[in-house]
């Protein structure tokens, strides 16, 4: 599964948790306003319903997001009035 | 793929579009508007917004005898006029409106436009007046010169890796299924999708091949798009803004869900970071969106949604270019706009929502930013990506809003140059002094100009953009009212050393009616406008200088004192030993000594140095009370101090190979010179400009300035005591290199030699400050009196 971290981030420190097990864990995030988009990755997810918690500590905000591996390919996340949101797709993102 | 004719018919008899013309009153001749109407359909598929637009230009017209004028524009202002009320009777038709300037403060004004009722077949013209109350109208007289609100030139260059056809975008607008109800079908490029927004998009012909071949490189980071940029792009060269843009169709970019970007903005917004910004842009051939992509008509869903995503992408770049934020940044995610992300709309809208309900057109908002938004937050290179007083700047962008007259802009060539010019790097609190520089481009015309350079005489203004990317007219703490002092450039002959063709004056902007303006470290820059006489606009290069850190905590701790009216202002009158301004004659003082092996202590201890170069005169009260206020000499002249004083400063300056302190050190041993003929030490003053001559001869200087340098030392050397102090009682050295004045030196040297020159009105208009003494008044009030009767 691909992870992309889009809008609202600012120099955040980003953790995320598939099932508890911790991910991804990146520090000095930052949404590139040109784009829409601070960082993408793909991030392993066994098949059938994953939890994916996704931790800014940063901003002092936690959000676990369930998804069905086999129908989301895409997990797009942003940060929008003090909250973490979360935007799925089969088709990969793009960004211009 | 042949290129295919995509044109509609343009309205034959609309009013809308560009329009042109001269101001025929107050003054024929003397500003150029471009105006704007959009009051009627004047193109197919191409929304009215209901608004007129114009910028104002000012012409600079000069005399060539023997050949027409030398004419260049200089862009001023803009200014909108939002739901004009159009009328139409008996063949004419009448626009009218209120007239909002985007920068400064205004008098209020109307818009009145009178023109007849177009015809098939004949240019449209009208008359334009603004009116404000009690206030004479300004009239031009317009004539429609397109139906495009704007034009620009984009120039696409394409890499060699995927220089395929389609290299350009052709998309119908019903080529895929999913579209909206009722679309009117046309075929779509770059230039027909800008032409229904209202710009003419004019792709140059010329087209680079950029051989991206070697094995190593995969994909383009925002730096290597950038400077690819400035090797590739035709028309980089030249100052900026202009009505140009740069593509570059690449392979991937080095995140490869990107399909194209504006890289061409700051770094905090992922741009390459380097101004001026939005002249370039980038679209990935290998993004997936673009795999299905083939020549010709496409054959297929996946063929003909990869021409519509490549059409997008181009025009959406574009669109950045021209300042354009995304849909969702400006509070309108539901915006169908070439600006919004399909995936975010269907997102809030269900899928494929985006597309069955896209008109391949910018919403009104964006039309309105660009048809008739601010020039300088439209055009390429103008305001900063996400920043200007536009429509589409964010929330919390207002501060960057730049004062009237800060994107002030050439067209054509100009004939003269304003060049402004310092050492790139200031120490933390260091005086910051910037260079101003005439210069006649005339091969073969002499110029005269009024040689007024400081801000303090209203004939130029400077604008400093502060690390914060706040765009301030820097205000001088006095306004002083004079006569013009006219100044002759010549223009350099062939082989001739430069000199005659300029003037240079150096001008202190630390410090001005707002406080200090370089108290934060970090990136400045510096752009001027010389005004003259009123009757040319020509705006400078824009200088980039940076203040440093504080290099101890010590001296951080003394910013606090330091950025102080008394500081200031002791700074701006290069020294002052008023008792109001003591404390901050101290600190400086005290500054000066503690820092004296530094750029720092040395620019202070010119500054302290000067105030004990001569005597200081205070009103104060008489034996019986204030009604008997009496000018005293509170402090004498103390040229020794002043010697011992800047003796470290001697040794700074010599250290450094920085041209650009030549004129510091030049004005450091000018004042020296100044106190060592009032001590009588003629020697040491030689010796002095010797070492002077030989530093700057070393730096490159010109050599009309060393031989003035070696002329003032032979004239010393070999003038007797008597009359040397005769000369140091009128003269002072030091102001005179301030101005660069060529024949400053001269002058002094005549006067040595016993020939009496009548002084000029420039030097008896200065400013009475705290330093005037008595004895001068007296002589520039005789001088003054010989002048009116010249």
């Amino acid at each position: 599964m691909r992870i992309d971290l889009q809008e609202g981030f600012s120099n955040d420190a980003v953790e995320v948790y598939v099932n508890g097990a911790k991910v991804l864990d990146k520090e000095g995030v930052t949404t590139k306003r040109m784009l829409g988009l601070a960082l993408s990755s793909e991030i392993d997810v066994p098949d059938g319903a994953v939890a994916i918690e996704v931790k800014v500590p940063t901003k002092n905000l936690a959000k676990t997001f369930a998804v069905e591996s086999s129908d989301t390919a895409n997990l797009g996340v942003s940060i929008h009035n003090g909250e973490l949101k979360g935007i799925t797709s089969k088709k990969r993102f793009g960004y211009a | 793929m042949a290129r295919q004719t995509t044109t509609a018919a343009t309205a034959p008899t609309s009013i809308s579009g560009q329009y042109e013309g001269e101001m025929t009153s107050p003054t024929s001749g003397l500003g150029l508007l471009d105006l704007r109407i959009d009051v009627d359909k004047r193109y197919p598929n191409s929304p009215i917004m209901k608004r007129v637009s114009g910028d104002f230009y000012q012409l600079n017209k000069i005399t060539v005898p023997g050949s027409p004028p030398k004419v260049t524009r200089v862009y001023r202002e803009s200014w909108i006029v939002n739901n004009p009320l159009v009328k139409t009777l008996n063949g004419k038709v009448t626009i009218t409106g209120k007239v909002t300037y985007w920068k400064g403060i205004h008098p209020s004004s109307t818009l009145k436009i009178t023109m007849s009722v177009p015809q098939p077949g004949v240019t449209p013209s009208c008359i334009v007046s603004f009116t404000r109350p009690g206030g004479q109208a300004a009239v031009y007289n317009c004539t429609k010169k397109s139906d495009s609100f704007r034009s620009l030139n984009l120039e696409i260059d394409v890499c060699k890796s995927i220089n395929v056809e389609p290299v350009l975008p052709l998309c119908s607008t019903t080529g895929h299924p999913t579209k909206p109800a009722g679309v009117p079908q046309r075929m779509l490029n770059i230039e027909e999708s800008y032409r229904e927004a209202g710009v003419q998009v004019n792709i140059r012909p010329e087209r680079t091949v950029i051989d991206d071949s070697i094995a190593t490189f995969e994909t383009w980071s925002d730096a290597e798009l950038h400077s690819a940029m400035e090797t590739y792009f035709s028309q980089i060269a030249g100052p900026w803004p202009k009505w140009e843009m740069w593509g570059i169709l690449a392979g991937s970019y080095e995140e490869p869900a990107v399909g194209g970007i504006m890289f061409d903005a700051a770094a905090t917004f992922g741009g390459a970071g380097k101004a001026p910004e939005r002249q370039g842009f980038a679209v990935f051939r290998k993004h997936e969106w673009f795999d299905a992509l083939v020549a010709g008509t496409p054959a297929s869903d996946d063929q003909a949604a990869a021409m519509r995503q490549f059409l997008y992408t181009w025009v959406h770049e574009a669109g950045h270019a021209f300042n354009f934020l995304h849909s969702w940044d400006k509070n309108r995610p539901d915006s169908l706009s070439w600006m919004n992300y399909d995936w975010r709309y269907d997102n809030l809208n269900g899928a494929d929502s985006f597309w069955s309900n896209f008109l391949f057109r910018f919403d009104d908002e964006e039309l309105i930013h660009l048809r008739h938004g601010d020039r300088s937050a439209v055009i390429m290179g103008g305001d900063p990506w996400a920043s200007g007083g536009h429509l589409e700047a964010p929330p919390g962008a207002e501060h960057l809003v730049a004062p009237p007259g800060a994107m002030a802009s050439v067209e054509g060539e100009l004939p003269i140059e304003l060049l402004v010019r310092s050492k790139e790097y200031f120490e933390f609190m260091e005086p910051v002094a910037i260079e101003l520089r005439l210069r006649n481009l005339f091969a073969d015309m002499p110029l005269t100009l009024d040689s007024r350079l400081n801000p303090e005489y209203g004939g130029v203004v400077i604008y400093i953009r502060r690390p914060d990317g706040r765009i301030i007219e820097y205000a001088p703490v006095m306004c002083k009212l004079a006569y013009t002092s006219p100044k002759q450039l010549t223009p350099l002959l062939p082989g001739q050393e430069p000199g005659p063709d300029r003037y240079s004056e150096e001008v202190l902007i630390s410090y001005g009616r707002y406080g200090f303006y370089f108290d934060e470290p970090g990136e400045y820059q510096v752009r001027a406008l010389y005004q003259g006489a009123g009757d040319l606009l020509i705006p400078s290069n824009v200088h980039r200088l940076r203040v440093g850190t504080p290099l101890t905590r010590e001296l951080d701790k003394t910013a606090q004192d330091y950025f102080s009216y008394e500081v200031g202002m002791s700074l701006y009158l290069e020294g002052s030993r008023s008792p109001h301004l003591e404390t901050g004659f101290d600190l400086l003082r005290e500054m000066s000594e503690k820092h004296k092996n530094s750029m720092l202590g040395a620019k202070l201890a010119m500054t302290v140095a000067n105030s004990l170069t001569q005597s200081f005169f205070n009103l104060e009260a008489g034996d019986k009370g204030k009604e008997k206020l009496k000018l005293r000499q509170t402090h004498k002249a103390e040229p020794k101090e002043a010697l011992k004083l800047t003796e470290a400063a001697v040794d700074v300056f010599e250290k450094t190979d920085e041209k650009a302190l030549n004129l510091s050190y030049r004005q450091l041993v000018s004042q020296r010179v100044d106190c060592l003929v009032q001590l009588e030490r003629p020697k040491q003053a030689v010796k002095e400009l010797g070492e002077l001559h030989k530093h700057l001869e070393s730096t490159g200087v010109n050599q009309p300035v060393l031989n003035q340098i070696s002329n003032l030392a032979e004239t010393i050397g070999s003038t007797p005591a008597h009359k040397i102090e005769e000369y140091a009682g009128r003269h002072r050295l030091w102001e005179r290199v301030r101005t660069h004045d060529r024949l400053a030196s001269v002058a002094g040297i005549a006067e040595l030699a016993g020939v009496k020159r009548p002084r000029t009105v420039s030097k008896k208009t200065r400013t009475t400050t705290s330093k005037a003494r008595p004895a001068a008044k007296k002589t520039a009030k005789k001088s003054a009196k010989k002048a009116q009767k010249r």
